[in-house]
């Protein structure tokens, strides 16, 4: 089975790193993290994941949203799994606008990405 | 509302019933003493002989009509409106004294009949004249005793009984006249075609003391500073120079005779202008009390109105506050949460490099607790009021959470939740949700050794102020008392609970906690 492409998206360094470390563990390839919305999109497009899992707060004035937004819009096959610490209707919202392939709440363990990421490429 | 519609009694008003303000009252009683020294300086000189006009007295009568008229009506148009019994009687005595003055003019002048049982005689006038005299103020004696002994009468059917009242009067003036007409030679001579007989004066002194007696009866009620109280004891004190004069000219056409005549005008028509005057007052004052009321209440509107857009002011500014400081609040759970994901991810990556299975799994354990607590602050960001959990969603996701990271799935452990949807705050949910990790851990790695598979159970109910927490599995039970770490956190958080916990170990474990729902106050 090959191996499946994974981009982390997520500004605190710490958690990327936890993050990684889970889904290597799991069998995943994690390809790289970005930690601002230019950096995952510019990421997504060069390194070709198959999965994008996407904090929403990010680094600069652009969010998670715009990212996952301009990954699509790029025509990209990736898919966008939400990782979130916020449950902000308005942030909901947005997020609901992008059609995702999963939305995740931290605090999230490396088992529940890993099925998320099952259910978005079956 | 002004002076004169202010009313202390519980009839209904009328302008005659109306209280007079004292700076008016004052200026009455100051036009009855003036008429009592003008009156009074003219007495020595009453029998001053002055040529005889015999017209001046239809000029006077003529004019006593038409007041006793006027005011007789206006007194009933009074009675109709308010009942009060009072103002009907005074209404009489003026209707008598017009009904009885029209014979005395006709006998008095050439008008009179000359023949038959109606045919005037010498006496007829004078007679009619006594009568007129001591009728009346014998009838506002009545007046007085009415408003002295039951001021507060009021007659129900009011038209029935004016009519009677009038019908009564015109009888008794008819009657009257017939009397002196018919029998006057049967009656005693009251002059000799010019001077007085002593019987004149009998009578006179008698009028002018019913007059007096009225007078005082009037001054001395406990009312007396009404529009009708006060004209009255102004119209009595006329009267009685009228009757004074009268006696002390000794004879028609002296001075005290013509003096005494104009006095009885004046008496007539007091009432008449009197009335006009409080009339028009009230009807100012009305007018300016309609006024004050409208102006009243286009300030109290504008009121109102600021009041109100003060106090939405201070709401919005309230609720941006409470919204500011939710979003403040928001944003501190979402740092806390964020921190203990963190931690829970730095845990698990410290384990990787751990070679020491039991060194492992402890850090394990300690980043499940530290995402157990992620969850709870999880759940109050989206409580809506950033101050209570709901227990329901709660345990369904720290259950989802639990499943994933315990690979509950891959052992073939089903793992259900049964709980009522019960909100509680954050110092409850924390502890709870701790307990429920802690519990569901054990169970997983205590209950099933070597079995392919099993059960876990966890049910929240409330019983009333109560909240019962089970959480259970079919595994292989207990073979002794946990000690260890584990069962120690298990017992503090009991104890953090105010709950108290017991432990079935037969048949797998079953573990139930009991405790309040809220902080003990």
């Amino acid at each position: 089975m090959m191996e499946v492409r994974v981009l982390i998206v997520e500004d605190e360094a710490l958690l990327a790193m936890a993050m990684e470390d889970g889904l290597e563990e799991l069998g995943y390839a994690v390809v790289g993290t970005a930690a601002t919305a230019a950096e995952a999109v510019r990421m997504a497009r060069d390194l070709n994941p198959r999965v994008v899992l996407m904090d929403v707060r990010l680094k600069g004035a652009a969010d998670g949203v715009d990212a996952a937004l301009a990954i699509r819009d790029a025509g990209l096959e990736a898919k966008v799994i939400f990782v979130t610490g916020s449950r902000e209707p308005v942030v909901l919202k947005r997020i609901a606008d992008d059609h995702p392939a999963g939305l995740l709440f931290k605090p999230v363990s490396p088992e529940e990405i890993g099925a998320a990421i099952e259910v978005a490429l079956a | 509302m002004t002076d004169a519609l202010r009313q202390d009694s519980p009839l209904p008003l009328t302008v005659l019933a109306a209280p007079v303000p004292q700076r008016r009252n004052r200026a009455y009683l100051a036009a009855i003493a003036g008429f009592a020294i003008f009156g009074t300086a003219l007495l020595p000189f009453a029998d001053l002989a002055l040529p005889a006009v015999p017209e001046f007295n239809i000029f006077y009568i003529t004019g006593v009509i038409f007041g006793d008229v006027s005011t007789a009506l206006l007194l009933f148009a009074q009675f109709r409106a308010s009942g009060r019994a009072s103002l009907l009687v005074l209404g009489m005595a003026y209707l008598f004294t017009a009904a009885i003055a029209v014979p005395h003019l006709l006998y008095f002048s050439e008008f009179a009949p000359r023949v038959g049982w109606l045919a005037g005689a010498p006496q007829t006038a004078a007679w009619l004249w006594h009568a007129w005299h001591l009728a009346f103020p014998a009838v506002a004696l009545g007046f007085v005793a009415v408003e002295r002994w039951a001021p507060d009468l009021v007659l129900g059917r009011r038209s029935r009984a004016l009519r009677w009242a009038v019908t009564g009067v015109l009888c008794a003036s008819v009657g009257l006249t017939i009397l002196f007409t018919a029998f006057e030679s049967q009656l005693p001579l009251l002059h000799d075609g010019r001077s007085w007989r002593p019987i004149t004066f009998q009578l006179g002194w008698t009028m002018a003391l019913l007059t007096l007696a009225a007078f005082v009866g009037v001054l001395a009620l406990p009312s007396r500073y009404r529009v009708m109280h006060l004209w009255l004891s102004v119209a009595l004190v006329a009267f009685f120079f009228d009757i004074a004069l009268n006696m002390l000219a000794l004879e028609r056409f002296a001075l005290g005779w013509y003096a005494g005549r104009m006095s009885g005008l004046l008496a007539a028509s007091f009432l008449f202008v009197m009335l006009l005057r409080e009339t028009a007052r009230l009807y100012v004052s009305l007018g300016e009390a309609l006024q004050r009321s409208s102006t009243l209440n286009a300030e109290l509107e504008r009121r109102v109105a600021e009041r109100t857009a003060e106090l939405r002011a201070l709401a919005e500014s309230l609720k941006g506050a409470v919204d500011e400081r939710d979003v403040l609040l928001s944003e501190v759970y979402h740092r806390v949460n964020n921190n203990l994901q963190t931690i829970s991810g730095l845990l698990l990556m410290e384990r990787r490099q751990l070679p020491d299975a039991e060194a492992g799994s402890a850090l394990e354990r300690m980043a499940r607790r530290a995402r157990a607590m992620g969850l709870v602050h999880q759940q109050i960001m989206t409580s809506g009021n950033l101050h209570q959990v709901d227990l329901q969603r709660l345990l369904a996701d720290l259950a989802a959470n639990l499943r994933e990271s315990l690979a509950f799935d891959a052992q073939g452990i089903g793992l259900e939740v049964a709980a009522e949807p019960v909100a509680v705050d954050i110092d409850k949910a924390m502890p709870l949700g701790l307990l429920v990790n802690e519990l569901v851990t054990n169970a997983a790695q205590h209950a099933f050794p070597g079995r392919d598979g099993g059960r876990v159970r966890i049910a929240l109910t409330r019983e009333g102020d109560m909240l019962c927490l089970v959480v259970a599995d079919d595994g292989v039970g207990l073979s002794e008392v946990p000690k260890g770490f584990g069962s120690r956190v298990v017992q503090g958080l009991v104890r953090q609970l105010d709950g108290r916990q017991d432990v079935e170990g037969e048949g797998g474990v079953l573990r139930r906690v009991v405790f309040p729902l809220k902080e003990a106050e």
